[in-house]
């Protein structure tokens, strides 16, 4: 139980159905106090229901809700102490972007004054003191996305909901605001719940991330253990870029497994696998950064190497990336950092060597 | 090209007069001179002097803006709940139901709705005796249930373009339902309340059959006493009548589109 009390958000056996379609299908979730935790999926996984859930937009099917430790289940969302923050902003266009973000305190029935400075103060936290007199159609999307923000942060919610909070911004914009959310949540230590189809957003401003695919969760764990050990080959596949090939146990035990992997140039043995492999067939999983390529043979023999010829490239300025035909028919796909200025580079039909290290492959179970 | 852009001009310039010339016509004889209708006699605003002196028009014009006036509060109010129902509330038992018992109005003929109103209240007055007497009272009940069906299609078909996470957000940041209703949804929906209840006001205005079927002695409404006018030869003052008609409902209808412009070109900023 003590790890339960932890939890600022417990979700238990969370369900939704609409019709005879399952949104979330038995769903458990832990979230802390104060941390920025991302729900990522493709859409359709679902995740925007259960985000709903949590603001009580929705009612759940079956399960429950506790937030701080208090059963939030059937609570009517005026009631809970969470405020959402929406895709579209929903600013109430025939308000000010003053009115706008004081609505949730009169509500509240409080003083005036206050509200005035408590508005101000917000005003000034997102960096639109000069704003509030301003309609929400007079407002570019940058600027709107933080009157939203600022609207959903004034009643100090203990958990803020964000559903694609960056979406409707353009890349850079999105690149900057990604680092001011996260200052705004240090500053403020609320809990944040982060609803996203992209997986680089995700990356960048969570402590943890939950994939969902078809309204379950496929793992949850930092952005660093979801990327380097991903349990599945969805979830591999759907974090970054990543090669995967077909391979064969030849021998296994729990020091030591044996794979035949014809697209890596043969026979792959794997040290202290950490898992213990039931099947036969398998997949082998290598992230494109991770392999090395060259024009010279590789000279350390504990490096593992294939040659292959350059089928295609593209050049992005700060890393190339290789699509390299080997010597089995596969293709392998390679992203090079391009660290020295003037060099013999690599191009098309060139022959090259492509190694990496053994710690480098992912074991994937089918 | 140029010789299609010249055919649709000519297509156009006939569409108008087609419109307008019939129009234009009883504007200019209705500042005739002359006792005969198709007779040109000088100009002279004679006809609208008559007009001003004839106690029964000046009545039925009262009577008639009175009905329109009340019918259109009544109808934008139902209408507006109407509307609200049918674009917020996804299920309920008899959604379906609901939603035809709405429509139909827009598609009865006239003249059925008008004998079936008449026979409640005929069925009515005999078993709980009201209405005691055919007259306004009826008339504008009538009127009201023809046109909130109007009112409440407007309003429906601009609340399914207002993205319900607005109402969702207000709720969110601590508004009760109802609150929500009053402060968000009725805000939005104010000009398409407004152009409804315009709406609701020309067609009671406009009514002459539904009107006829309902109205009792002494309940004579304009188009009633226009049409009995007609019916015994047609007199200059009838014309006058109309050209003030067409001048209120030309500025009515430019109040109308003036609403819907604007509120289009604030979408457009957004």
């Amino acid at each position: 139980m003590s790890e339960n009390e932890k939890a600022f958000i417990q979700i238990r056996e969370i369900s939704k159905h609409f019709g005879d379609v399952i949104a979330v299908n038995k769903v458990d979730l832990d979230i802390k106090k104060g941390e920025l935790f991302s729900i990522l999926g493709a859409s359709g996984s679902g995740k925007t229901t259960l985000l709903r859930m949590m603001a009580g937009l929705e009612i759940p099917t079956e399960g429950k809700i506790f937030i701080d430790g208090v059963d939030m289940t059937n609570v009517p969302p005026y009631k809970r102490p969470v405020n959402i923050m929406f895709q579209n902003y929903a600013l109430f266009p025939h308000m000010t972007v003053f009115d706008n973000i004081a609505y949730g305190l009169k509500k509240d029935g409080i003083a005036k004054d206050v509200i005035d400075e408590k508005v101000n103060k917000m005003l000034a936290l997102v960096k639109l003191s000069d704003y509030g007199k301003r309609r929400p159609n007079q407002l570019s999307g940058g600027q709107s996305q933080r009157v939203a923000l600022a609207r959903s942060l004034i009643k100090e919610p203990k958990v803020l909901l964000l559903d694609e909070p960056l979406a409707a911004l353009d890349k850079k914009l999105r690149q900057s605001t990604q680092f001011e959310l996260i200052d705004i949540q240090e500053e403020l230590g609320v809990t944040f719940v982060i609803v996203t189809h992209d997986q680089e957003e995700a990356m960048t401003l969570s402590d943890r991330i939950a994939v969902m695919e078809e309204g379950e969760f496929v793992q949850i764990g930092t952005p660093n253990s979801i990327y380097e050990h991903p349990n599945s080959k969805f979830v591999a596949d759907f974090i970054g870029n990543i090669n995967m090939f077909d391979a064969k146990v030849t021998s296994s035990n729990e020091q030591e497994l044996a794979l035949a992997c014809k697209a890596l140039g043969g026979e792959i043995i794997i040290q202290n696998p950490g898992q213990t492999i039931h099947s036969t067939e398998l997949s082998v999983a290598l992230r494109p950064e991770k392999v090395i390529i060259d024009k010279q043979q590789p000279s350390d023999e504990d490096h593992y190497y294939v040659k292959g010829v350059v089928e295609d490239f593209g050049y992005f300025g700060n890393l190339s990336i290789f699509r390299v035909r080997t010597s089995s028919g596969d293709i392998v796909q390679v992203s090079k950092q391009n660290r020295v200025r003037i060099e013999d580079t690599i191009t098309w039909e060139d022959e090259v060597y492509l190694s990496w290290e053994q710690e480098s492959l992912i074991v994937l179970d089918n | 090209m140029n010789q299609r852009s010249t055919f649709i001009f000519t297509m156009l310039c006939f569409g108008f007069a087609f419109l307008y010339i019939p129009i234009v016509l009883v504007i200019i004889y209705s500042f005739n001179d002359s006792k005969l209708v198709t007779v040109w006699g000088g100009w002279s605003i004679r006809w609208y002097m008559e007009l001003f002196s004839n106690e029964n028009i000046l009545n039925a014009a009262l009577l008639s803006f009175r009905i329109a006036a009340i019918t259109a509060t009544a109808a934008t109010i139902f209408g507006t709940m109407a509307g609200l129902i049918l674009a917020r509330l996804r299920e309920f038992r008899g959604r379906m139901l609901f939603t035809g018992m709405i429509a139909s109005p827009l598609v009865m003929p006239e003249v059925i709705t008008g004998l079936s109103l008449l026979l409640l209240f005929v069925s009515l007055q005999n078993f709980i005796g009201w209405p005691s007497q055919r007259g306004m009272n009826t008339i504008t009940i009538a009127h009201i249930t023809f046109s909130m069906a109007y009112v409440a299609v407007i309003i429906q078909s601009r609340l399914t373009e207002v993205n319900e996470s607005l109402e969702e957000a207000a709720m969110d940041l601590g508004a009760k339902p109802a609150r929500v209703i009053w402060d968000i949804t009725l805000p939005i929906i104010l000009p398409a309340m407004i152009s409804g209840w315009l709406l609701a006001f020309t067609l009671s205005l406009d009514d002459l059959v539904i009107s006829s079927f309902v109205s009792g002695p002494g309940a004579t409404t304009l188009p009633m006493l226009i049409f009995s006018k007609v019916r015994l030869g047609v007199s200059p003052d009838i014309n006058a009548l109309a050209t003030i008609l067409i001048l209120m409902v030309t500025v009515g209808v430019c109040i109308a589109a003036w609403i819907i412009n604007r509120q289009k070109e604030s979408k457009a900023i957004s």
